[in-house]
């Protein structure tokens, strides 16, 4: 603080200076009371070094916690490289798929579907054809014995 | 602090420190130990002031200081902006300083007592008890004074402190703080029985 130079300019009115210059020892810094400084500075780091510490955690922690771009960045690798493998894998099965189709694994034909539904042979029989069932056949399938 | 310079140059060093205070509290913020020391350094005497004038005895001052900083660390993110750290952190000290003389206000504490030998180590025992009783008088008739006279005469005339700069601290302004102080160094010289003259009545 540079008071000399205020004290110099008081105005008339502040009245006459009462001399406080025995008090003046008892100002703290550096250069008048190092040892005394020293030890008041050491005793200030050594309470605040708790809530320092705490705030170099949290601190660290942030910086560990990614933003909303570091978790796309985390998982777009990932990503991407799954959706390579669907893609192969659906590509594959697209190559394959007429050859499975072609080796009658599909039940297509109606006397296929007759008999995957337990129709009698009779019933399966005019199923099969392209004409109308008789009278008979509509009986026979209905009573399900072969006879009209 | 700044003084005798032009204002413009007075402005730029004010501009200079308050970056300077800026930095050192973002890095105490992100708890760097060596950020916070170089505060503690440049405030340290600036606080111990005021604590004083306001508590009067060395060794609470010195306890008010230790408070404040740590107080101040905990809510640091509130000095806002951090260039102001300065104003801020010794209103803290002055309101925790406050806090502690009216807790103390129940024990006899000591006015500005000198509990360490501070006067010259080749003074003879007789100057040292003189100088050991001229403080104690001061020390006594400072604490008669009012809150605001007892702080705005220590922290001028035994700290060196401009109205301009006890101002900002108090929350009054420079005129105001010449106020006080013509009071405070007229209630002193009559409590201390010195005549307007300057002289000291009681002495013979």
């Amino acid at each position: 603080m540079t008071g000399a130079d205020d004290r110099e300019m008081t105005r008339p009115d502040d009245g006459t200076p009462v001399d406080l210059a025995p008090l003046r020892a008892h100002s703290l810094d550096a250069a008048c009371a190092p040892a005394r400084w020293e030890q008041l500075v050491r005793r200030i780091d050594a309470a605040a070094a708790p809530e320092l510490a705490r705030r170099r955690n949290d601190a660290l922690a942030a910086a560990r916690t990614p933003g909303v771009v570091g978790v796309i960045a985390r998982y777009a690798t990932p990503m991407v490289a799954a959706a390579a493998a669907i893609a192969i894998a659906a590509t594959a099965l697209a190559v394959t798929a007429p050859s499975n189709a072609s080796a009658g694994t599909l039940i297509t034909d109606e006397v296929s579907v007759a008999r995957a539904l337990q129709v009698r042979e009779p019933a399966a029989t005019w199923l099969a054809s392209d004409q109308g069932p008789s009278s008979g056949d509509i009986v026979s399938a209905v009573t399900g014995d072969g006879t009209p | 602090m700044t003084g005798g310079a032009d204002p413009d140059a007075r402005a730029r060093a004010a501009a200079a420190e308050g970056a300077y205070d800026a930095a050192l509290v973002r890095r105490a913020q992100d708890g760097d130990a060596e950020g916070f020391d170089l505060l503690v350094r440049r405030h340290l005497s600036a606080a111990h002031a005021v604590a004083r004038a306001v508590l009067g005895v060395r060794e609470d001052a010195e306890d008010a200081c230790q408070d404040a900083f740590v107080a101040a660390l905990r809510h640091i993110e509130g000095c806002d902006p951090p260039e102001k750290f300065r104003a801020w952190f010794l209103t803290i000290v002055r309101n925790r300083s406050l806090d502690l003389r009216r807790r103390a206000q129940r024990r006899a504490a000591e006015p500005l007592a000198d509990h360490d030998s501070v006067t010259a180590p080749n003074a003879s025992p007789l100057r040292h008890a003189e100088r050991a009783e001229l403080r104690q008088r001061l020390g006594a008739a400072i604490e008669r004074l009012t809150a605001t006279q007892r702080e705005v005469i220590v922290l001028h005339e035994v700290e060196g402190w401009t109205h301009p700069e006890i101002g900002a601290v108090l929350g009054i302004d420079a005129g105001t703080s010449r106020a006080h102080l013509f009071a405070a160094r007229r209630a002193l010289r009559r409590l201390l029985g010195v005549d307007d003259r300057g002289g000291r009545g009681r002495e013979t």
